[in-house]
Protein backbone atom coordinates (compact mmCIF):
# COMPACT_ATOMS: atom_id res chain seq x y z
CA UNK A 1 0.00 0.00 0.00
CA UNK A 2 2.92 2.35 0.76
CA UNK A 3 4.19 1.65 -2.59
CA UNK A 4 0.81 3.13 -3.63
CA UNK A 5 1.13 6.18 -1.41
CA UNK A 6 4.45 6.73 -2.85
CA UNK A 7 3.92 6.32 -6.81
CA UNK A 8 0.16 8.53 -6.29
CA UNK A 9 2.49 11.16 -4.97
CA UNK A 10 4.97 10.89 -7.69
CA UNK A 11 2.57 11.77 -10.23
CA UNK A 12 1.30 14.60 -8.62
CA UNK A 13 4.55 16.50 -8.17
CA UNK A 14 5.55 17.60 -12.15
CA UNK A 15 8.30 16.64 -13.66
CA UNK A 16 8.17 18.52 -16.59
CA UNK A 17 7.31 22.20 -15.26
CA UNK A 18 10.15 23.84 -12.99
CA UNK A 19 9.22 24.08 -9.65
CA UNK A 20 7.32 27.29 -8.46
CA UNK A 21 5.73 28.63 -5.21
CA UNK A 22 1.80 28.93 -5.07
CA UNK A 23 0.69 32.65 -4.38
CA UNK A 24 -1.80 32.75 -2.09
CA UNK A 25 -4.69 34.44 -4.06
CA UNK A 26 -4.14 31.72 -6.55
CA UNK A 27 -7.61 29.76 -7.17
CA UNK A 28 -7.71 26.90 -9.62
CA UNK A 29 -8.82 27.31 -12.75
CA UNK A 30 -10.24 24.34 -14.87
CA UNK A 31 -11.80 23.80 -18.24
CA UNK A 32 -14.08 20.79 -18.96
CA UNK A 33 -15.41 20.46 -22.56
CA UNK A 34 -18.71 18.09 -22.23
CA UNK A 35 -20.66 16.39 -24.80
CA UNK A 36 -23.94 18.04 -25.13
CA UNK A 37 -25.72 14.09 -24.90
CA UNK A 38 -23.37 12.32 -22.08
CA UNK A 39 -21.29 14.35 -19.22
CA UNK A 40 -23.09 17.78 -20.33
CA UNK A 41 -26.16 15.72 -18.75
CA UNK A 42 -24.18 13.98 -16.21
CA UNK A 43 -23.33 17.77 -15.18
CA UNK A 44 -27.13 18.94 -15.00
CA UNK A 45 -28.13 16.23 -13.77
CA UNK A 46 -25.82 16.21 -10.67
CA UNK A 47 -27.32 20.40 -10.72
CA UNK A 48 -30.49 18.39 -10.19
CA UNK A 49 -29.66 16.00 -7.61
CA UNK A 50 -28.05 19.22 -5.79
CA UNK A 51 -24.89 17.72 -5.89
CA UNK A 52 -21.81 20.58 -4.77
CA UNK A 53 -19.00 20.21 -5.97
CA UNK A 54 -15.91 22.47 -7.15
CA UNK A 55 -16.60 25.98 -8.49
CA UNK A 56 -13.44 25.98 -10.14
CA UNK A 57 -14.61 23.90 -13.08
CA UNK A 58 -15.99 26.14 -15.80
CA UNK A 59 -17.63 23.79 -18.50
CA UNK A 60 -17.97 24.25 -22.40
CA UNK A 61 -20.72 22.56 -23.98
CA UNK A 62 -19.67 20.78 -27.23
CA UNK A 63 -22.53 18.79 -29.51
CA UNK A 64 -20.14 16.08 -28.91
CA UNK A 65 -16.18 15.79 -27.71
CA UNK A 66 -15.34 14.49 -31.24
CA UNK A 67 -15.97 18.30 -31.99
CA UNK A 68 -13.28 19.11 -29.81
CA UNK A 69 -9.86 20.03 -31.62
CA UNK A 70 -6.08 20.24 -30.56
CA UNK A 71 -6.66 23.99 -30.71
CA UNK A 72 -9.48 24.34 -28.69
CA UNK A 73 -6.85 22.72 -25.92
CA UNK A 74 -3.85 24.65 -26.76
CA UNK A 75 -5.97 27.88 -26.36
CA UNK A 76 -6.90 27.13 -23.30
CA UNK A 77 -3.74 26.23 -22.26
CA UNK A 78 -2.54 30.15 -23.55
CA UNK A 79 -4.90 31.88 -21.55
CA UNK A 80 -3.67 30.43 -18.51
CA UNK A 81 -5.81 27.79 -17.15
CA UNK A 82 -4.42 25.43 -15.17
CA UNK A 83 -5.94 22.31 -15.91
CA UNK A 84 -8.57 20.97 -19.02
CA UNK A 85 -10.35 17.90 -19.12
CA UNK A 86 -12.97 16.45 -22.11
CA UNK A 87 -15.73 14.30 -20.87
CA UNK A 88 -17.80 12.45 -22.54
CA UNK B 1 -13.21 7.50 -29.38
CA UNK B 2 -11.80 10.47 -31.22
CA UNK B 3 -11.35 13.08 -28.40
CA UNK B 4 -9.20 10.31 -26.22
CA UNK B 5 -6.81 10.19 -29.28
CA UNK B 6 -6.42 14.13 -29.73
CA UNK B 7 -5.99 14.52 -26.21
CA UNK B 8 -3.45 11.66 -25.95
CA UNK B 9 -1.46 13.92 -28.89
CA UNK B 10 -1.94 17.44 -27.14
CA UNK B 11 -0.70 15.51 -24.20
CA UNK B 12 2.80 15.17 -26.08
CA UNK B 13 2.34 19.01 -26.99
CA UNK B 14 2.13 20.21 -23.58
CA UNK B 15 5.25 18.44 -22.64
CA UNK B 16 7.37 20.41 -25.44
CA UNK B 17 6.34 23.53 -24.15
CA UNK B 18 7.09 22.95 -20.18
CA UNK B 19 3.31 22.30 -19.21
CA UNK B 20 3.08 18.90 -17.09
CA UNK B 21 0.64 16.54 -19.61
CA UNK B 22 -1.75 15.58 -16.11
CA UNK B 23 -3.02 18.93 -16.65
CA UNK B 24 -4.65 17.69 -18.93
CA UNK B 25 -7.22 14.24 -19.25
CA UNK B 26 -10.34 12.72 -20.63
CA UNK B 27 -13.17 10.85 -18.96
CA UNK B 28 -15.85 8.84 -20.18
CA UNK B 29 -19.59 9.14 -18.53
CA UNK B 30 -23.05 8.50 -19.02
CA UNK B 31 -26.11 10.75 -18.73
CA UNK B 32 -26.95 9.31 -15.60
CA UNK B 33 -23.73 9.92 -13.65
CA UNK B 34 -24.17 12.95 -12.16
CA UNK B 35 -22.92 12.13 -8.74
CA UNK B 36 -19.66 10.88 -10.81
CA UNK B 37 -19.83 14.20 -12.02
CA UNK B 38 -19.44 15.84 -9.17
CA UNK B 39 -16.85 13.48 -7.83
CA UNK B 40 -14.82 13.66 -11.02
CA UNK B 41 -14.81 17.36 -11.18
CA UNK B 42 -13.71 17.75 -7.44
CA UNK B 43 -11.09 14.45 -8.12
CA UNK B 44 -9.64 16.73 -10.78
CA UNK B 45 -9.74 20.31 -9.18
CA UNK B 46 -7.35 18.25 -6.42
CA UNK B 47 -5.34 17.12 -8.63
CA UNK B 48 -4.86 20.62 -10.53
CA UNK B 49 -4.29 22.22 -6.95
CA UNK B 50 -1.31 19.77 -6.60
CA UNK B 51 0.31 20.96 -9.62
CA UNK B 52 0.15 24.29 -8.55
CA UNK B 53 -1.04 27.41 -11.11
CA UNK B 54 0.27 26.45 -14.98
CA UNK B 55 3.51 27.90 -16.07
CA UNK B 56 1.77 30.31 -18.29
CA UNK B 57 -0.35 31.64 -15.75
CA UNK B 58 2.67 32.58 -13.87
CA UNK B 59 4.53 34.34 -16.76
CA UNK B 60 1.51 36.55 -17.74
CA UNK B 61 1.34 37.06 -13.78
CA UNK B 62 4.95 37.60 -13.80
CA UNK B 63 4.86 39.99 -16.99
CA UNK B 64 1.65 42.14 -15.26
CA UNK B 65 3.68 43.01 -12.14
CA UNK B 66 6.70 43.53 -14.06
CA UNK B 67 4.38 46.08 -15.90
CA UNK B 68 3.12 47.80 -12.87
CA UNK B 69 6.35 48.78 -11.44
CA UNK B 70 7.50 49.92 -14.41
CA UNK B 71 4.41 52.47 -14.40
CA UNK C 1 3.36 13.50 -52.56
CA UNK C 2 5.93 15.27 -50.47
CA UNK C 3 6.36 14.04 -47.36
CA UNK C 4 7.89 15.91 -44.39
CA UNK C 5 8.27 16.26 -40.25
CA UNK C 6 8.29 18.93 -38.11
CA UNK C 7 11.48 19.93 -36.87
CA UNK C 8 12.03 19.17 -33.13
CA UNK C 9 10.17 21.92 -31.10
CA UNK C 10 13.19 23.25 -29.70
CA UNK C 11 15.27 23.86 -32.62
CA UNK C 12 12.28 25.81 -34.24
CA UNK C 13 12.25 27.91 -30.86
CA UNK C 14 15.93 28.61 -31.25
CA UNK C 15 15.29 29.89 -35.13
CA UNK C 16 12.60 32.09 -33.68
CA UNK C 17 13.28 33.75 -30.68
CA UNK C 18 15.47 36.50 -31.78
CA UNK C 19 12.90 38.05 -33.97
CA UNK C 20 9.74 40.13 -33.09
CA UNK C 21 7.21 38.85 -35.47
CA UNK C 22 6.31 35.70 -36.62
CA UNK C 23 4.32 34.34 -39.16
CA UNK C 24 4.00 30.22 -39.09
CA UNK C 25 3.36 29.92 -42.77
CA UNK C 26 1.60 26.56 -43.46
CA UNK C 27 0.51 24.79 -46.86
CA UNK C 28 -2.41 22.29 -47.29
CA UNK C 29 -1.05 20.56 -50.52
CA UNK C 30 1.64 17.51 -49.78
CA UNK C 31 2.61 18.30 -46.41
CA UNK C 32 -0.70 18.62 -44.81
CA UNK C 33 -1.78 15.17 -45.78
CA UNK C 34 1.50 14.01 -43.93
CA UNK C 35 0.51 15.93 -40.65
CA UNK C 36 3.43 18.14 -40.70
CA UNK C 37 2.83 21.40 -42.12
CA UNK C 38 -0.70 22.26 -43.14
CA UNK C 39 -3.03 25.64 -41.63
CA UNK C 40 -3.73 23.40 -38.79
CA UNK C 41 -0.11 22.65 -38.16
CA UNK C 42 0.96 25.94 -38.65
CA UNK C 43 -1.79 26.94 -35.86
CA UNK C 44 -0.50 24.37 -32.90
CA UNK C 45 3.10 25.24 -33.64
CA UNK C 46 2.17 29.16 -33.48
CA UNK C 47 0.24 28.28 -30.14
CA UNK C 48 3.37 26.32 -28.99
CA UNK C 49 5.91 29.28 -29.83
CA UNK C 50 3.31 31.51 -27.71
CA UNK C 51 3.48 29.60 -24.41
CA UNK C 52 6.99 29.24 -25.27
CA UNK C 53 7.84 32.61 -25.66
CA UNK C 54 5.20 33.72 -22.87
CA UNK C 55 7.40 31.68 -20.34
CA UNK C 56 10.80 32.48 -21.09
CA UNK C 57 9.15 36.71 -21.09
CA UNK C 58 9.56 37.55 -24.41
CA UNK C 59 7.40 40.12 -26.36
CA UNK C 60 7.20 38.20 -29.52
CA UNK C 61 4.13 38.35 -31.66
CA UNK C 62 3.72 35.17 -33.61
CA UNK C 63 0.53 34.43 -36.07
CA UNK C 64 -0.46 31.46 -38.32
CA UNK C 65 -1.74 31.39 -41.93
CA UNK C 66 -1.68 29.06 -44.54
CA UNK C 67 -2.12 28.44 -48.10
CA UNK C 68 -3.14 25.84 -50.45
CA UNK C 69 -0.17 25.64 -52.08
CA UNK C 70 3.45 27.15 -51.91
CA UNK C 71 4.57 26.10 -55.14
CA UNK C 72 2.81 28.04 -57.32
CA UNK C 73 3.12 32.02 -57.47
CA UNK C 74 -0.79 32.88 -57.57
CA UNK C 75 -1.65 31.19 -54.30
CA UNK C 76 0.66 33.75 -52.05
CA UNK C 77 -1.06 36.62 -53.91
CA UNK C 78 -4.18 37.11 -51.15
CA UNK C 79 -1.64 37.00 -48.48
CA UNK C 80 1.03 39.07 -49.70
CA UNK C 81 0.41 42.10 -47.86
CA UNK C 82 -0.42 40.55 -45.18
CA UNK C 83 3.00 38.46 -44.70
CA UNK C 84 5.04 41.38 -45.47
CA UNK C 85 4.54 43.29 -42.12
CA UNK C 86 6.31 40.19 -40.10
CA UNK C 87 9.63 40.59 -39.75
CA UNK C 88 9.90 36.16 -39.94
CA UNK C 89 8.11 33.74 -42.15
CA UNK C 90 8.48 29.96 -40.49
CA UNK C 91 7.13 28.31 -43.47
CA UNK C 92 6.05 24.51 -42.63
CA UNK C 93 5.81 24.04 -46.15
CA UNK C 94 8.30 21.33 -47.65
CA UNK C 95 12.01 22.50 -49.17
CA UNK C 96 10.33 23.42 -52.74
CA UNK C 97 7.50 25.70 -50.63
CA UNK C 98 10.29 27.50 -48.21
CA UNK C 99 12.92 28.07 -51.28
CA UNK C 100 10.36 29.62 -53.31
CA UNK C 101 8.36 32.00 -50.56
CA UNK C 102 12.13 33.17 -49.79
CA UNK C 103 12.61 34.22 -53.44
CA UNK C 104 9.77 35.73 -53.63
CA UNK C 105 10.50 37.85 -50.93
CA UNK C 106 13.28 38.38 -52.23
CA UNK C 107 15.57 39.27 -48.92
CA UNK C 108 13.00 41.98 -47.73
CA UNK C 109 11.98 39.07 -45.01
CA UNK C 110 13.61 35.81 -43.48
CA UNK C 111 11.75 32.52 -44.74
CA UNK C 112 12.83 29.36 -42.33
CA UNK C 113 11.89 26.18 -42.34
CA UNK C 114 9.42 24.55 -40.00
CA UNK C 115 9.62 21.13 -40.94
CA UNK C 116 12.56 18.62 -42.57
CA UNK C 117 11.26 17.60 -45.96
CA UNK C 118 11.96 13.11 -46.21
CA UNK C 119 10.96 12.15 -49.58
CA UNK C 120 8.53 11.49 -52.23
CA UNK C 121 6.31 8.83 -50.60
CA UNK C 122 2.89 7.27 -50.41
CA UNK C 123 0.64 6.86 -47.28
CA UNK C 124 -0.44 2.63 -47.25
CA UNK C 125 -1.98 3.42 -44.21
CA UNK C 126 -3.28 6.30 -41.96
CA UNK C 127 -0.03 7.97 -40.02
CA UNK C 128 2.57 5.76 -42.24
CA UNK C 129 4.62 7.26 -45.26
CA UNK C 130 7.28 5.26 -47.19
CA UNK C 131 9.27 6.01 -49.77
CA UNK C 132 8.85 4.41 -53.11
CA UNK C 133 10.47 7.22 -55.70
CA UNK C 134 13.65 9.23 -56.11
CA UNK C 135 12.79 11.37 -58.48
CA UNK C 136 15.93 10.68 -60.86
CA UNK C 137 14.85 11.57 -63.37
CA UNK C 138 15.14 8.59 -65.89
CA UNK C 139 12.87 6.26 -65.04
CA UNK C 140 13.23 2.49 -65.76
CA UNK C 141 10.09 0.87 -63.42
CA UNK C 142 9.11 -0.59 -66.96
CA UNK C 143 11.91 -2.67 -66.56
CA UNK C 144 11.47 -3.04 -62.83
CA UNK C 145 8.20 -4.63 -62.28
CA UNK C 146 7.00 -1.14 -60.54
CA UNK C 147 9.49 -1.14 -58.49
CA UNK C 148 12.24 1.17 -57.92
CA UNK C 149 15.51 -0.29 -56.66
CA UNK C 150 17.13 3.28 -56.48
CA UNK C 151 15.43 4.24 -53.58
CA UNK C 152 14.03 0.98 -52.35
CA UNK C 153 17.23 -0.78 -52.30
CA UNK C 154 19.13 0.35 -49.33
CA UNK C 155 22.27 0.15 -51.95
CA UNK C 156 20.51 1.86 -55.17
CA UNK C 157 21.64 -1.60 -56.70
CA UNK C 158 21.04 -1.64 -60.75
CA UNK C 159 21.72 -5.01 -61.55
CA UNK C 160 20.12 -7.61 -58.75
CA UNK C 161 20.53 -8.07 -55.16
CA UNK C 162 23.61 -7.93 -53.26
CA UNK C 163 24.93 -10.93 -50.85
CA UNK C 164 23.17 -9.37 -47.92
CA UNK C 165 19.63 -10.18 -49.02
CA UNK C 166 18.12 -12.77 -46.04
CA UNK C 167 14.87 -14.32 -47.07
CA UNK C 168 13.36 -11.21 -48.54
CA UNK C 169 14.52 -8.79 -46.26
CA UNK C 170 17.53 -5.99 -46.53
CA UNK C 171 20.80 -6.83 -44.57
CA UNK C 172 20.46 -2.89 -43.47
CA UNK C 173 17.57 -3.36 -41.67
CA UNK C 174 15.39 -6.60 -40.83
CA UNK C 175 12.26 -4.14 -41.27
CA UNK C 176 13.28 -3.09 -44.89
CA UNK C 177 12.04 -5.36 -47.74
CA UNK C 178 14.96 -6.41 -49.93
CA UNK C 179 13.79 -4.43 -53.38
CA UNK C 180 15.78 -6.97 -55.94
CA UNK C 181 13.40 -9.78 -54.04
CA UNK C 182 10.51 -7.82 -54.58
CA UNK C 183 11.80 -7.10 -58.24
CA UNK C 184 12.03 -10.65 -59.41
CA UNK C 185 8.85 -11.81 -57.56
CA UNK C 186 6.69 -9.04 -59.17
CA UNK C 187 8.18 -9.97 -62.41
CA UNK C 188 7.85 -14.00 -62.30
CA UNK C 189 4.18 -13.03 -61.66
CA UNK C 190 4.22 -10.59 -64.60
CA UNK C 191 5.76 -13.15 -66.11
CA UNK C 192 8.31 -10.62 -67.10
CA UNK C 193 11.45 -12.64 -65.71
CA UNK C 194 13.60 -12.28 -68.55
CA UNK C 195 13.28 -9.16 -69.38
CA UNK C 196 15.85 -8.81 -66.22
CA UNK C 197 18.37 -10.71 -68.60
CA UNK C 198 18.30 -8.16 -71.07
CA UNK C 199 21.68 -5.81 -70.88
CA UNK C 200 21.16 -2.04 -70.24
CA UNK C 201 23.13 0.40 -71.42
CA UNK C 202 25.34 2.56 -68.82
CA UNK C 203 22.74 4.56 -66.91
CA UNK C 204 22.54 8.56 -67.46
CA UNK C 205 22.88 9.94 -63.81
CA UNK C 206 23.19 13.57 -65.56
CA UNK C 207 18.74 13.64 -65.01
CA UNK C 208 19.29 13.09 -60.86
CA UNK C 209 20.62 15.76 -59.28
CA UNK C 210 24.33 14.95 -59.94
CA UNK C 211 23.78 17.53 -62.84
CA UNK C 212 22.80 20.44 -61.10
CA UNK C 213 19.35 21.98 -60.96
CA UNK C 214 16.99 20.62 -63.49
CA UNK C 215 13.90 22.30 -64.97
CA UNK C 216 11.29 21.03 -67.34
CA UNK C 217 10.29 24.04 -69.64
CA UNK C 218 6.52 22.73 -71.91
CA UNK C 219 6.96 25.29 -74.82
CA UNK C 220 3.74 24.72 -75.89
CA UNK C 221 2.29 26.01 -72.94
CA UNK C 222 5.09 29.29 -72.31
CA UNK C 223 4.38 29.79 -75.98
CA UNK C 224 0.71 30.55 -75.45
CA UNK C 225 1.15 32.80 -72.27
CA UNK C 226 3.99 34.49 -74.38
CA UNK C 227 0.97 35.68 -77.13
CA UNK C 228 -1.54 36.18 -74.44
CA UNK C 229 0.90 38.61 -72.71
CA UNK C 230 1.37 40.05 -76.01
CA UNK C 231 -2.00 40.57 -76.86
CA UNK C 232 -2.76 41.72 -73.61
CA UNK C 233 0.03 44.38 -73.94
CA UNK C 234 -1.12 45.36 -77.14
CA UNK C 235 -4.87 46.03 -76.33
CA UNK C 236 -3.37 48.17 -73.16
CA UNK C 237 -1.49 50.06 -75.44
CA UNK C 238 -4.68 50.48 -77.76
CA UNK C 239 -6.68 52.15 -75.26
Amino acid sequence: MADVAEAAEQILVSTVEAPHDTPADWTPNVLAFACHYCAFAAADLAGVMRLSYSPSVKIIRLPCTGKLDHIHILSAFEKGVDGVFAAG
Amino acid sequence: MFAARRIEYVKTLLKKVGIDPARLEMYNLSAAMGPRWAEMCDEFVDRIRNLGPSPIWLASRKQSEKGVTEQ
Amino acid sequence: MIVGKQKPFDEIWDMVKGFKKVLVYGCNTCVAICHAGGSKEAELLASMLRMRAKQEGLDLLIDSAGIERHCEPEFFEPLDEKVKTYDLILSTACGVGVNFLADRLAGAIPVYPGINTSFYGAVPEAGFFVELCGGCGNCILHLTGGICPIVRCSKSLMNGPCGGTDKGKCEVSSETDCAWFLIVERMKKLGTLEKLFEVQPPRDWSTATHGGPRRISLEHIRAYEAEEEKKATLTGEGK
